[in-house]
């Protein structure tokens, strides 16, 4: 049966319009719950974080009050740290026990073997060492060699003199 | 206006509205929700700091009541110059050296090693007598290094030597970090040295105790 209208022919809406119309509300009512469900999700998701905040300043106000109470036992740890590791840097720069140790392992105990001097610092040490025979000398610097405790040995001074023998100076890297 | 514009304009007039608050709400809330993340990563983050560096200082009570009083006898926080001349002296009697000339001089302030003083001396004896007392700067506190060592012969075996030392404190902390900044954690590096410290041999202090004012009795009497 055909559709009925009497509203006059210049009142009337064309379909096309019409449609869109309609199109147009759907798509007004599906947007309108999208806006919803979305205002909800983030007003529930700013709650959510409100929460989490408020918790954690609580957590974090417990944990300070904590640490400000034991401000003797923190200013003692920061000094006990800071001494430590003054240590370390001293005793890293120092002029070790061992160039001492390496000293005495090579030049003591060398029977007819003199000290002229011996000047020991951080970067080398020079010896001038007097000896009455040169068989003494050779023993000596085979034992430099041998126990290979320096990284470079020069010898920077040899004197012979009848009354007093051998004399050597020896930098010692 | 006619029925078709009529039909037309509400639609689209709502949808208009619709997008507009759309944006507005969805701006919005993504900056309070961003602010909220950022605070929350911030709080986060501030909540670890303050839990390790509680945990840390819960858990050093030991070793600070282990280590505190060594360490301190072993790096002063004051100019510790005359206990290291007393221990220079103890020293040298006990390798039998005989200090012909000790001297103190040059300070110097601050530095990741602490602050320093210099002890300069000259002593005679045999080479073994003197290495073993500069051997024995690395058992004594405060802590006393051999920076320089000068040796030259004068007689038979008697050596006249000239040793040049350093003598190190460290100044307290004035000021306490804020609550909230990380703590720098002593590792087992720092652990090392101070059983290092506590083994070092400390200098014996002797307290003179008061004596009381006495009833002065009069002599014309």
């Amino acid at each position: 049966m055909a559709a009925i209208n009497l509203l006059p022919k210049k009142f009337q809406s064309k379909d096309s319009l019409l449609k869109a119309s309609r199109g147009l509300k759907t798509l007004n009512m599906v947007g309108t719950m999208v806006f919803f469900v979305g205002v909800l999700v983030v007003v529930g998701l700013i709650v959510v974080n409100q929460t989490q905040i408020k918790s954690l300043e609580k957590k974090n106000e417990v944990l300070a009050t904590s640490i400000k109470k034991m401000n003797q036992v923190e200013s003692q740890y920061i000094l006990l740290k800071q001494r430590a590791e003054s240590f370390n840097n001293i005793t890293e720069s120092q002029l070790t026990k061992g160039s001492f140790d390496n000293f005495e392992k090579i030049f003591i105990d060398q029977g007819t073997l003199f000290f002229e001097q011996a000047d020991i610092s951080k970067t080398k040490s020079e010896v001038v060492l007097r000896a009455a025979d040169s068989a003494r000398l050779t023993s000596l610097l085979d034992k430099i060699v041998a126990q290979n405790l320096y990284k470079k040995v020069v010898i920077s001074g040899f004197n012979y003199a009848p009354g007093t023998g051998y004399s050597v100076s020896l930098e010692l890297n | 206006m006619t029925s078709t514009t009529r039909l037309m304009m509400i639609p689209v007039f709502y949808l208009l509205v619709l997008s507009l608050m759309f944006v507005i709400c969805i701006k919005t809330g993504y900056s309070k929700v961003s602010d909220q993340n950022a605070l929350i990563k911030s709080l986060k983050t501030q909540n670890n700091t303050l839990t390790e560096k509680d945990n840390i200082l819960r858990g050093a009570q030991s070793e600070i009541s282990t280590y505190f009083k060594a360490s301190g006898y072993a790096l002063p926080s004051t100019n510790p110059v005359l206990v290291s001349l007393a221990q220079v002296k103890n020293l040298a009697s006990e390798y039998l050296l005989p200090l012909e000339e000790t001297k103190v001089s040059g300070f110097e302030a601050g530095g990741g090693a602490g602050s320093s003083v210099k002890i300069t001396l000259k002593t005679t004896g045999e080479v073994t007598q003197i290495l073993s007392f500069i051997k024995a700067f690395s058992t004594i506190t405060p802590l006393t290094v051999v920076d320089k060592m000068e040796m030259a012969n004068l007689q038979g075996e008697a050596l006249s030597v000239s040793l040049s030392l350093f003598s190190y404190w460290q100044e307290s902390p004035t000021k306490l970090p804020n609550y909230a900044d990380p703590i720098k954690k002593i590792s087992d590096r720092d652990m090392t040295a101070l059983t290092k410290m506590a083994q070092l041999e400390v200098p014996t202090f002797s307290n003179l105790s008061p004596v009381g004012p006495y009833e002065r009795t009069n002599p014309f009497n």
